[in-house]
């Protein structure tokens, strides 16, 4: 005899619980005082037992979504269940049809038999959009969303409460874009580009130095970096040798790149570790996306490291092969 | 000129006024000649029409529609009076598959232009056999019209319209709503079917009501003005046929919607034009459509009971309150 676990009143006057995750696996044993999930209300969060022994059979709500009260979220077996089967059953998280309850619902093997050939032939069946991750959300707000191209999923991911409707479409807008979706704030990118020689940039460097008068490597450094960033003008800090600049950028034109007050904020950080011993850097997210330079053989390794609300793995990809392509070919940055 | 009538003699001069411009135009019931019925609405047409015209009936509500549904389909104009609305069950027969569809059956042959008067609305302590709203019941069956006047400006002007139509029509009249008084003109006017009367404009919610729930509506649109929520109200004046366009424009002006109608809400009139929006508007909707119907209980005697199981303007504007606010309303 299956057990269903619901969403628990926790409050008053409380109409739905937020899930924050599960503690329990589908298939995994658990017993009637382990905790099962943890829930948080407008008061508090909560972590919430099992209440019955058995193997977790199922669970129909994913962390993250807004349960109503008294909603079935999970199923406790006695036996271990078919998790195969199960699968097979109802791929993705389905709330179960209430009407039907726990009741097994028998059907006479012939009528079974019957429907199976009265139904269309595979290719004849139609296609029918699956609502995904159930979000609630005005059919208003749903259309405007799609038109205006926004991702609900976003809001979902800030904690917005559900359902949805026109007017957080306007908080929606300020979010940062879709891209950054896939990853919450404490996601750290972490890319790594090595250049087959360090010639180009320091010849690059020696050539700048006699006709643009630009005879600071850190301020080249700053102007790959913002224009390979693509967001200018910019900001970009520049630790070499112990000492940090900080550079405003204003445009890609090189002679115009200055030193900035010390206390300037930056976009970007370049910390320069060619003439240090130091081969690889893995050294976390800062405020804002690094740049690592450091030797590899006879040319360089560029570790770009950034928290992920900064960049989307797009934007990060794009970032770093671009400063890549410029430290190996200078003369790209020119053109 | 216009000047103040009660609706109880806004639809006495409705009937004058049809009865001397057409003489194929007669009126029957129980108690409408010298009794002039229980509510006085037809007191003095016997005296200026005379008993052939103003018939007294036994009581025998069958009969006397079967009398009416012929009478139509052989040259007359019937009015009939029917005493409570809570008596159509009587007339079922009579009403739904003689006289709805006689114009189809006959290949368009005969027609049936009867008017059937009768009325609805709870809270008078008449108990749940002369209490029901059952405009629904009549609103499904294919070939009746069915008009629900809200003031007595809409009484006149829509009873002189149904007794011109070719069709066999029920008119419902609240029957808290006979001594209510609102401005009709002197002139004569009539209401065309099927135009929904626009009584409040607003932004932020629309407010279908029916009858005597435009009042409720207008007064909740009131409070909610209070609120800073600008609150349409819509009065269809006929359920059949229904102006969509003008309930569906205002949806997709104000994004949400609540339609009020005094009958049982399951089954009833707000279901149908909520379903309605949600077919014909669902992009254009915030919000759930709210349904507020009566409980679905038999009218309770007790006035306590009976006054709750009516919808009200405080209960409209909360549940405005709510979808304005993005409430979780009935969660699947």
């Amino acid at each position: 005899m299956p057990h269903e676990v619901i969403m628990p009143a926790l409050g008053m006057a409380q109409d739905t619980g937020l899930l924050i995750g599960w503690l329990k696996q589908p298939g995994e044993a658990v017993n009637a005082d382990d905790v099962l999930f943890e829930v948080e209300t407008d008061k508090s969060t909560m972590e919430v037992n099992a209440g019955f022994d058995g193997f977790i059979a199922k669970l129909l709500a994913e962390a993250g979504q807004e349960v109503p009260v008294g909603e079935t979220i999970a199923v406790i077996s006695a036996e271990q269940p078919d998790l195969a089967a199960a699968e097979e059953e109802s791929s993705g998280p389905v709330v179960p049809d209430k009407a039907a309850g726990n009741t097994r619902v028998e059907e006479a093997p012939g009528a079974s038999d019957a429907l199976k050939s009265a139904r269309l032939p595979e290719k004849a069946q139609i296609a029918i959009p699956r609502s995904e991750g159930k979000i609630l959300a005005s059919p208003k707000a749903r259309r405007l969303a799609g038109e205006m191209d926004l991702d609900l999923n976003r809001l979902v991911e800030t904690g917005h409460v559900q359902p949805f409707h026109v007017k957080d479409l306007e908080t929606l807008k300020t979010l940062p874009p879709t891209g950054t979706a896939a990853s919450g704030p404490h996601t750290v990118r972490r890319l790594v580009a090595e250049t087959g020689n360090d010639d180009a940039f320091a010849d690059f460097a020696g050539w700048a130095a006699t006709t643009e008068a630009c005879r600071d490597q850190g301020a080249l450094l700053a102007g790959f970096a913002a224009a390979s960033l693509g967001r200018l003008p910019a900001n970009v800090a520049v630790d070499r040798a112990g000492d940090r600049t900080i550079y405003a950028v204003p445009s890609t034109w090189l002679g115009q790149v200055s030193a900035a007050e010390s206390s300037k904020p930056f976009d970007l950080h370049v910390r320069d570790l060619r003439f240090t011993r130091i081969s690889s850097v893995e050294l976390g997210a800062e405020d804002c996306p690094t740049i690592s330079i450091s030797r590899a053989g006879r040319g360089l390794r560029l570790t770009l490291e950034t928290a992920g609300h900064l960049l989307t793995a797009e934007e990060a990809v794009n970032l770093l092969s671009n400063f890549a392509g410029r430290m190996e070919q200078p003369l790209r940055h020119l053109l | 000129m216009t000047r103040e009538i009660t609706l109880s003699k806004a639809v006495n001069e409705a009937i004058a006024e049809e009865m001397r411009r057409d003489a194929s135009v007669i009126l029957l019931g129980e108690d409408v000649a010298e009794a002039g019925t229980p509510f006085k609405v037809l007191s003095g047409l016997v005296e200026e029409f005379g008993t052939d015209r103003i018939i007294d009936t036994p009581i025998s509500e069958p009969g006397f529609m079967g009398i009416a549904v012929g009478a139509a389909m052989t040259g007359l104009r019937p009015v009939v009076d029917l005493m409570f609305g809570d008596f159509l069950y009587l007339v079922m027969d009579q009403l739904c598959n003689q006289a709805a569809k006689t114009h189809y059956m006959s290949g368009g042959k005969l027609t049936a232009p009867l008017v059937l008067r009768t009325n609805m609305g709870a809270t008078r302590r008449s108990a749940a056999q002369h209490s029901q709203s059952l405009q629904a019941l009549v609103a499904h069956i294919p070939g009746l019209k069915v008009a629900m006047p809200s003031s007595a400006y809409e009484a006149k002007g829509l009873l002189k319209t149904a007794i011109r139509d070719d069709n066999p029509v029920v008119i419902f009249e609240d029957k808290l709503m006979y001594q209510d008084k609102a401005p009709v003109p002197e002139e004569e006017y009539l209401i065309p079917f099927g135009k929904a009367h626009i009584k409040r404009e607003g932004r932020d919610v629309t407010l279908v009501a029916t009858s005597s729930m435009v009042q409720v509506a207008e007064e909740a649109a009131e409070a909610l003005a209070g609120d800073g929520i600008s609150a349409e109200v819509i009065d269809p004046r006929t359920i059949v046929p229904l102006d969509e366009q003008t309930i569906l424009n205002s949806v997709r002006k104000t994004s949400r919607a609540i339609v009020i109608d005094e009958g049982h809400q399951s089954y009833g009139v707000t279901a149908e034009i909520a379903a309605r929006i949600g077919e014909k508007a669902f992009y254009h909707l915030d919000a759930p459509v709210i349904r507020m119907g009566a409980m679905d209980v038999p009218v309770p005697f007790s006035p306590a009971l009976e006054d709750l199981t009516v919808p009200n303007a405080a209960g409209v504007a909360e549940n405005a309150r709510r979808i304005c606010r993005g409430e979780l309303i009935h969660a699947a």
